[in-house]
């Protein structure tokens, strides 16, 4: 992959993750209130896949990332090659919990207790990515082909 | 004689909230144990990039054999009458180890 392609697929990659985190809020907060609504289930799962299409648009820039830039990034910045590689494994931890939540809410939305487990795992997917974000932020500032 | 079939059950929507639930962290909690153990035995992500290292796609794809793996059989296992506490166990399981397995990711990347 050249290095504009992957600047391209990085930028996307960045702003449909923060846009993914943003529709995480909606299921979250309308959750909290009594009831379980089609439009919440609906919301959940557009916002787990809208966390889940960054990831994998992450899988395909990692090859580059790892032959290109990974090599001098761990020479010259060895702190933000390790946030990167908490970054990756915590953007698992944020789609398993974000998809475990929309399927708990398709399947026990109608019991109260399966409503607020979901509700939890929606705010853990939540949390998760925001340090995922932040994280990413401060690799992005840094990384790039020919490092 | 009971006719082939006639154990099986339907699982309620509780059961399934608990099963899914369960599987999804069971998800998290495989991916960091492996993460761990790999550091553990000298594989880090930050050191070995050069050398051989465990594939992304196979860890995340073991992990989600092992969430399979926990989900079908709390599905099994669980029971209409026991489903309840068992989402109020699971909420309150959550944070604490999704916190903890996302310490372990900062402390062995």
């Amino acid at each position: 992959m050249n290095g504009q392609a992957y600047a391209v697929l990085v930028g996307l990659h960045g702003h449909l993750a923060w846009l993914g985190l943003v529709a995480l809020v909606h299921p979250l907060l309308s959750l909290g209130s009594a009831g379980l609504r089609r439009g919440t289930v609906v919301s959940a799962w557009a916002a787990a896949l809208l966390v889940a299409l960054p990831f994998g648009l992450g899988w395909s820039v990692y090859p580059t990332y790892r032959s290109q830039v990974k090599p001098g990034l761990l020479v010259e910045v060895p702190a933000v090659a390790l946030a990167f590689e908490t970054k990756e494994h915590l953007a698992f931890f944020t789609v398993s919990l974000a998809v475990a939540a929309a399927v708990t809410l398709t399947f026990g939305g109608g019991a109260d207790g399966a409503r607020r487990l979901a509700r939890t795992l929606l705010a853990l997917a939540l949390a998760c990515g925001l340090v995922t974000a932040v994280l990413g932020g401060i690799v992005a500032a840094t990384a790039h082909p020919g490092f | 004689m009971k006719p082939l079939g006639a154990r099986a059950r339907v699982l309620d929507r509780s059961s399934w909230a608990v099963a899914v639930a369960a599987a999804g962290l069971a998800m998290v909690v495989s991916y960091a144990g492996q993460r761990v153990a790999a550091a553990l035995v000298g594989e880090s992500g930050g050191v070995l990039w050069h050398s051989v290292h465990t594939p992304y796609f196979w860890r995340v794809g073991v992990a989600a054999l092992h969430g399979s793996v926990v989900g079908v059989t709390v599905a099994l296992l669980v029971t209409p009458d026991r489903s309840p506490s068992a989402l109020g166990w699971l909420r309150c399981l959550a944070a604490p180890v999704v916190v903890l397995c996302g310490v372990a990711m900062a402390v062995w990347p």
